[in-house]
């Protein structure tokens, strides 16, 4: 093989050969507005402004849908075969008991003004989430903005006829192409009283175009009625293994001190017309100390080996409804057009967080700690069965850096200090630090080792006919 | 070691801190982010896709399902890593779904910089026109390092490969290359 000495000339002009092409700047910009503009839904979600009322709507509707999976994911309980039953999936809904009340627009509805169209499709209003999704056309490409600062920034929201309304509460979707002549957004807002038969759409301005560009204070008056007989909804089935081919290897470092601690299942499978969606979990033994754990690589595979494409994979361990158990939800779909023969799902590497009980180490920081000030502490800690290699502390503007050099599968290290309570934390691979609003700790400081991001390789395989 | 390094434009532990920094709902946070890796994410999708206007529509997905999935990224250096398997994945969906490969050589003329004015250009057309003979997955191994700037260990993960496996197979690929540019010239 020639030797990578003789190659630096060949690679510079390789990737001298890759640096002519750069996006267009009209492109960037628009882009960054999206990002702006989804970025401040993000936001919204994860503090919805809705009522106490909508909050427990929320709350009951996750109950019915991890529910489902708790009851579903155990196939060996009665209990399970008689619930199971009693759950079907709705897109744009999720799980719902299956004989909900449900309802949806008496008809789409749309207007035009000033060349652009806007159309309110689809809303589904159940017992515990209003999804929607509207979509706008005819959008002159003048019409978008060029940085955040000039789009439309006030998401739509549905006026009661008591004059009280129900806000953005997150789960959106977006459809955004840059300068594209249309786009279509989901959004879902709070729960509609069940006696609420009729409602308003306000959409102050159109979202992702710019202010003024648009015609603004659109009102769309909705009707709502029962669901017709032909509403789709998919029965949620159960997954079945295949027993011939299952490898139920435990998920863990073959070595590690966590073999055999972590599986993998899947449990409800939905059918739609555009593929299959796979709900399962990711479990770890009880008091094994870990808090979470989601799938970090993996892959999915058809009988001849080649790879499936996932529509989506949710492994977000913030849906949680149930404090205490010991799994993570795992999502994903495949498309419709895979092959008819077995999957295999191999898991290579999760993320796992551990719990670290009584590991503290302590330094003294003096009365006065300057920034820039160093302490090289150069120890070795033992966590969570792992040495980890305290190098420094450093006092930095409102706090103080804690640099490591630490085994390859430990990542964040998660501390606190002093007990007290700090403003931000940021964590990577080899350093932890803290900054804190007001005073910042001085003198002999104790520092505990709360808990370990772990990134554990391991193969774990699970076969199944789709 | 190579003696002239690549300009890498990132680095994992910076990328943590503005990872961190976002989900503190600090959207400037993932901006930077997205300043960051804009341009390498747009050319390695170009390069797999073939034309600007499914690279854009493909660019545009990956930021938007990156920041969909942002609860999902756990730090640990490997934001690259994680932002370029979404780049590979949705790439791997749009040949799926159109069943198609655009070949480099069917660019439309007028979206491509003109590289035929010097011959430095010349050179880069050459090796463009070469790789895009290369099967897909030696393509996709110098599009990873070159396009996206991934370093070894960052390709290693969205690849599931070894490390050292990756090396070599770059390294074997640009021996290729480099014979078959001589021969050219001869």
């Amino acid at each position: 093989m020639t030797d990578s000495h003789d190659l630096n000339d060949i690679e510079s002009k390789v990737f001298d050969s890759y640096q002519v092409e750069t996006p267009d700047s009209s492109f960037a910009n628009t882009l960054r507005h999206h990002i702006v503009e989804a970025s401040a839904h993000t936001r919204t979600r994860s503090t919805p402004r809705f009522s106490l009322a909508g909050r427990l709507a929320l709350a009951i509707g996750s109950c019915v849908l991890a529910l489902a999976i708790l009851f579903i994911a155990n196939p060996k309980s009665n209990l399970v075969l008689g619930m199971r039953q009693l759950f079907s999936f709705i897109p744009g809904v999720g799980i719902v008991e299956e004989g909900a009340p449900l309802r949806q627009l008496t008809e789409p509805v749309a207007e035009t003004r000033a060349g652009i169209t806007v159309t309110v499709d689809q809303m589904i209003l159940s017992p515990d989430l209003t999804p929607f999704q509207f979509q706008v056309s005819g959008i002159p490409e003048t019409a978008y903005p060029q940085n955040a600062a000039e789009a439309c920034p006030e998401p739509p929201y549905l006026l009661l006829p008591d004059g009280s309304r129900l806000d953005y509460a997150g789960f959106n979707a977006i459809s955004a192409y840059a300068n594209a002549p249309s786009y279509s957004k989901q959004f879902t807002l709070a729960a509609v009283p069940p006696e609420v038969d009729n409602a308003t759409l306000v959409m102050p301005c159109v979202l992702g175009l710019k202010t003024g560009a648009a015609p603004e204070g659109w009102e769309f008056p909705l009707s709502f009625v029962p669901v017709s007989a032909e509403f789709v909804s998919s029965p949620v089935e159960e997954v079945e293994s295949q027993p011939a081919t299952v490898a139920e290897t435990a998920l863990a470092k073959p070595q590690g001190p966590f073999d055999g601690v972590f599986t993998l299942s899947l449990d409800q499978k939905i059918s739609q017309e555009d593929g299959d969606i796979y709900f399962g979990k990711i479990s770890w033994q009880d008091n094994s100390g870990f808090s979470t754990a989601m799938m970090e690589s993996f892959d999915l595979t058809d009988a001849e080996g080649n790879r499936v494409m996932t529509d989506f994979a949710s492994t977000d361990p913030s849906w949680n409804p149930f404090e205490a158990h010991s799994y993570n939800p795992v999502a994903f779909k495949i498309p419709a057009t895979t092959t008819s023969g077995p999957l295999t799902l191999t898991v290579t590497r999760i993320m796992a967080n551990l719990h670290v009980d009584g590991v503290s180490f302590s330094f003294d920081a003096g009365p006065n700690p300057q920034i820039g000030q160093q302490w090289v502490l150069d120890k070795d800690i033992t966590a969570g069965g792992y040495q980890l290699h305290l190098i420094s502390v450093t006092r930095i503007s409102n706090g103080y850096e804690f640099a490591f050099e630490n085994p390859e599968e430990v990542g964040c290290v998660d501390l606190s200090i002093n007990d007290t309570q700090y403003a931000q934390g940021r964590c990577g691979s080899n350093y932890t630090r803290y900054e804190y609003a007001g005073d910042v700790p001085t003198g002999e400081l104790t520092v505990k080792i709360n808990n370990l991001d772990l990134h554990l390789d391991g193969t774990w395989e699970y076969t199944w006919m789709p | 070691m190579f003696s002239k390094p690549l300009p890498l434009a990132h680095s994992g532990l910076e990328d943590d801190r503005l990872a961190a920094e976002a989900k503190k709902d600090r959207p400037g946070a993932f901006l930077a982010l997205y300043e960051r890796y804009l341009t390498p994410v747009y050319r390695y999708l170009l390069r797999r896709v073939g034309d600007v206007k499914n690279a854009e529509d493909l660019t545009t997905q990956v930021f938007l399902t990156a920041l969909e999935r942002f609860s999902q990224y756990r730090g640990g250096g490997k934001f690259a890593a994680w932002l370029f398997t979404i780049a590979r994945n949705k790439s791997i969906d749009f040949f799926r779904t159109s069943r198609r490969e655009i070949p480099l050589e069917s660019c439309p003329p007028h979206r491509m910089i003109d590289e035929d004015r010097t011959f430095a250009r010349d050179e880069a057309r050459q090796i463009k026109d070469l790789i895009a003979k290369y099967p897909p997955e030696d393509r996709d191994l110098l599009d990873l390092r070159f396009a996206a700037e991934m370093t070894f260990a960052e390709m290693a993960q969205v690849l599931h490969r070894n490390e050292n496996t990756v090396k070599k197979q770059v390294y074997r690929l640009l021996a290729r290359l480099k014979n078959e540019l001589e021969n050219n010239y001869d």
